[in-house]
């Protein structure tokens, strides 16, 4: 008989604050896109990308540790510790929002778009045209970016864990913790579990419908420079400027200041560069599997695409559920059980993280290959080192991307990591609960430089193989 | 790429099991930044490779107890080194833990270990009062009366009692006082406001060293560390009606379905030896030696002084099993997680 699902601690707060950084986030995002900032050509661009990114890419543990000692003076008033926390939970998440603006198709081909923009809106009549049209312009992309944003935002685990505030997903680890099974906890997951379904649904819904009849929206094309009112730009900057300082740059930079002095006592933990190693082992593997994967769906037909996205969707449920799915899976399951305390179960689940920014990545890759540039080539039998410019160091910043997001994992690899294979953040999130310390800031410092060398290195590598290659 | 990542993985899979076949796995809720040190020398001494796996702070104990409940079908641990004693005591009544009579049993005192040598105490530590002396310069029993005695207890810090050493002190309070005394007090606390901190006794710590909260309850470890980092601290032991403290020892248990016996015992001597209690007594944790220990000026002045009391320590060894079980569920019933049930 199927089981109803449980109440659990902190659900509607949680979805009240996620629709909130949802709705703020896009709203910010608007006014970036509205700016064309990340449509400028030149060094504004690039920048303009680098401060949208940057806080996606920085861990939840360097934020939440950069963070802590806020968060403990705000104990006594949890309303500003929440505000704390949502204000980092939107920095992270403003990312996501402007690329599923960017990335939803519209409704109106490009040149019905422009129209849309051309309108004016000062008498009301045609203000009311004007804004219908934009509203169709617009089609689902608003929708998509609120649902993935709030879903992203309902899910997260990791930063409200640091930063001493009461989710529904804190509530099940820590039920999981106390001696909860991971099947009981699953099932107290159901009703959160549900909501993002309806999310998940609506958005792949509205992709599908609108997918159909429709010319993919242009993006990332370049404009000679950014158009727009001057304040709407300033406005723009801001946005991703405090978004990146905020979750980015500050941790990033309190972190440095910290790690200095313990720099010299880091060889006190002779153990660090083994678990880095084991981290970025663990995520080289899962970055490769879940590139493969996606490549595979997206370079068939459209059906092969929409399983792609249905095997993903679990895991835009957050990193906590689907942890706890896999564990279930290895320790309820007589066969798989023989695998429990192995590799296995963590590389499943953190490919299966990679799965939807894999997929996205792929269709980001997709827009922006220069297929003329690369037939040309080809026809001309040019050298791999132009091959690599075209497409090569795409692909290889990709699978770096996604090399990036799983060696920053903590969430899976607290539940699933082998014993005697300890990835680097499941101990320094341990150790961050003791307070901050020199040597602890120093070794967090070393493990979140340690996937940029590996990237440099890597892309250095890579040039120089395709530039040998080219002179043979 | 996939060829890569098959390699990849065939690597990792064959460097991991041959790692694995050999190494003594170790699970342990004591601090990692002390624990990690003992269990190096121990591989230094001997030669037997430990894959240790640790506990969070925020979960301290109860989550390597629960987790060993559960892979009774899977096995991998073959010793627990416990930071306390009420989850290896479950893992006895669940008949998971090998008895075990060797030389570092035979010196620990017959109050501070399983009578079936299932489990051993060692290396202890106090449940104290932490005080920030900026805001409570003269503190003692009289001013602790009266800080606890306002209308508002925001100021007074306490970790998560479903966990770790919180845990401990809850079960002592519920087997002095009863189970409604207990309830009411819990209560009346969280109604005057008092802060909860989410990452346990080291998170209470850091609130009263930081001056964020006046007051706090935490175990002599935390407070060491703050006082070494030069916070304006002092502490108090805790004190039950009748005067005595809460005396909180680490154990040490093999498994039973260790397939590393020779290896764990090895282990389980090595925690159990004069040598482990005094490093840990000279580490900065500052842990309470429990068996006799040769030179007992050796041990740092704060030790010598809590060495004293040892003898005015509940019994926690003689507490019913009952007691534990009964309060554990009232306060996962508290947390609102009582419907889900294992």
């Amino acid at each position: 008989m199927p089981t109803a699902p449980l109440p659990i601690p902190s659900l509607w707060p949680t979805a009240g604050r996620a629709l909130l950084v949802a709705l703020v986030s896009l709203g910010a995002a608007r006014c970036i896109i509205q700016a064309r900032l990340l449509e400028a050509n030149g060094g504004r661009r690039q920048v303009a990308w680098i401060c949208l990114l940057a806080p996606f890419f920085a861990p939840a543990l360097l934020v939440g540790y950069a963070f802590a000692p806020l968060a403990q003076m705000l104990v006594r008033a949890p309303t500003a510790q929440t505000a704390l926390y949502a204000w980092l939970l939107w920095t992270r998440l403003l990312p996501v929002a402007v690329i599923a603006l960017l990335l939803a198709p519209s409704a109106l081909t490009p040149q019905g778009e422009h129209c849309a923009h051309l309108l004016p809106h000062r008498a009301a009549q045609k203000r009311i045209v004007a804004w219908r049209l934009r509203w169709r312009a617009a089609g689902p992309a608003p929708f998509v970016a609120l649902a993935s944003v709030f879903l992203l935002a309902f899910g997260e685990f990791e930063l409200a864990s640091l930063v001493g505030v009461k989710t529904w997903t804190v509530a099940i680890f820590n039920a999981q913790a106390g001696g909860l099974a991971p099947g009981a906890a699953l099932r107290l997951a159901a009703a959160p579990a549900l909501l993002q379904a309806a999310a998940l649904g609506s958005v792949l819904g509205l992709l599908a419908l609108q997918s159909k009849s429709n010319e993919r929206r242009p993006i990332l094309h370049q404009a000679e420079k950014p158009s727009g009112k001057k304040s709407a730009r300033l406005s723009a900057w801001l946005l991703l400027g405090a978004s990146a300082i905020i979750g980015a740059a500050l941790p990033v930079a309190l972190l440095a200041f910290g790690a200095w002095r313990g720099l010299a006592r880091l060889t006190e933990h002779p153990a660090l560069a083994q678990e880095i190693a084991t981290s970025a082992g663990f995520a080289a593997l899962a970055a490769c599997c879940a590139g493969w994967l996606a490549a595979a769906f997206w370079q068939r037909r459209a059906r092969c695409r929409w399983c792609g996205f249905v095997l993903a969707a679990p895991a835009m449920g957050g990193t906590l559920l689907l942890a706890l799915g896999v564990l279930t899976l290895f320790q309820a399951t007589l066969t798989l059980g023989q695998l429990y305390d192995s590799p296995l179960p963590l590389l499943l689940a953190l490919t299966w993280m990679l799965l939807p920014p894999a997929l996205l990545f792929t269709a980001l890759r997709q827009a922006t290959r220069p297929a003329e540039a690369l037939h040309v080539a080809q026809l001309a039998g040019s050298p791999p080192a132009l091959f690599w410019q075209l497409e090569g160091r795409t692909r290889a910043g990709v699978v770096f991307a996604l090399f990036c997001l799983a060696y920053f994992d903590l969430t899976c690899s607290s539940l699933l990591a082998p014993t005697g294979l300890p990835p680097v953040f499941v101990r320094l999130y341990n150790l961050a609960h003791y307070g901050h310390s020199a040597v602890l800031s120093a070794m967090l410092l070393l493990a979140y430089l340690a996937p940029g060398c590996v990237g440099l290195l890597g892309a250095f590598v890579c040039q120089h193989v395709a530039l040998l290659r080219s002179d043979r | 790429m996939l060829l890569l990542g098959l390699c990849g993985l065939a690597f990792a899979w064959t460097t991991f099991r041959r790692a694995r076949a050999d190494a003594l796995v170790v699970y342990c809720a004591h601090d990692a930044v002390f624990a990690e040190k003992i269990l190096r020398d121990f591989e230094r001494a001997t030669g037997v490779p430990v894959a240790v796996r640790f506990d969070t702070e925020a979960t301290k104990s109860l989550g390597l107890v629960e987790l060993l409940l559960r892979e009774t079908a899977t096995p991998r641990c073959d010793v627990f080194w416990n930071n306390e004693w009420l989850g290896t005591r479950r893992l006895a009544d669940a008949n998971l833990l090998l008895p075990y009579r060797g030389p570092g049993h035979a010196r620990i005192p017959a109050e501070w270990k399983d009578a079936a040598a299932r489990w051993t105490g060692f290396a202890a530590r106090l449940r104290v009062w932490i005080v920030n002396t900026r805001a409570l310069p003269a503190f003692n029993d009289a001013a602790l009366e009266r800080a606890l005695a306002a209308p508002n207890l925001t100021r007074v810090a306490l970790a998560k009692p479903l966990f770790g050493t919180t845990f401990t002190h809850y079960t002592a309070l519920w087997d002095r006082w009863g189970p409604e005394r207990t309830r009411a007090w819990h209560r009346d606390w969280r109604a005057r406001g008092v802060t909860e901190a989410a990452g346990g006794n080291a998170a209470v710590k850091t609130l009263v060293a930081s001056g964020v909260c006046d007051l706090g309850l935490t175990d002599t470890d935390d407070f060491f560390e703050a006082q070494d980092d030069g916070a304006p601290v002092a502490m108090l032991p805790v004190r039950l009606a009748d005067g005595a403290t809460i005396v909180i020892p680490n154990t040490v248990a093999i498994l039973r379905s260790t397939r590393r016996l020779a290896a764990a015992q090895r282990l389980v001597d090595f925690l159990l030896s004069a040598e482990t209690e005094l490093a840990l007594a000279k580490s900065g944790s500052r842990q309470i030696p429990l068996g006799p220990v040769a030179d007992a000026n050796a041990l740092p002045p704060e030790v010598q002084t809590l060495r004293g009391e040892l003898t005015r320590a509940y019994p926690l060894a003689q507490q019913p099993d009952a007691v534990a079980e009964a309060c554990l569920t009232w306060l996962k019933a508290e947390s609102g997680l009582a419907q889900a049930r294992r």
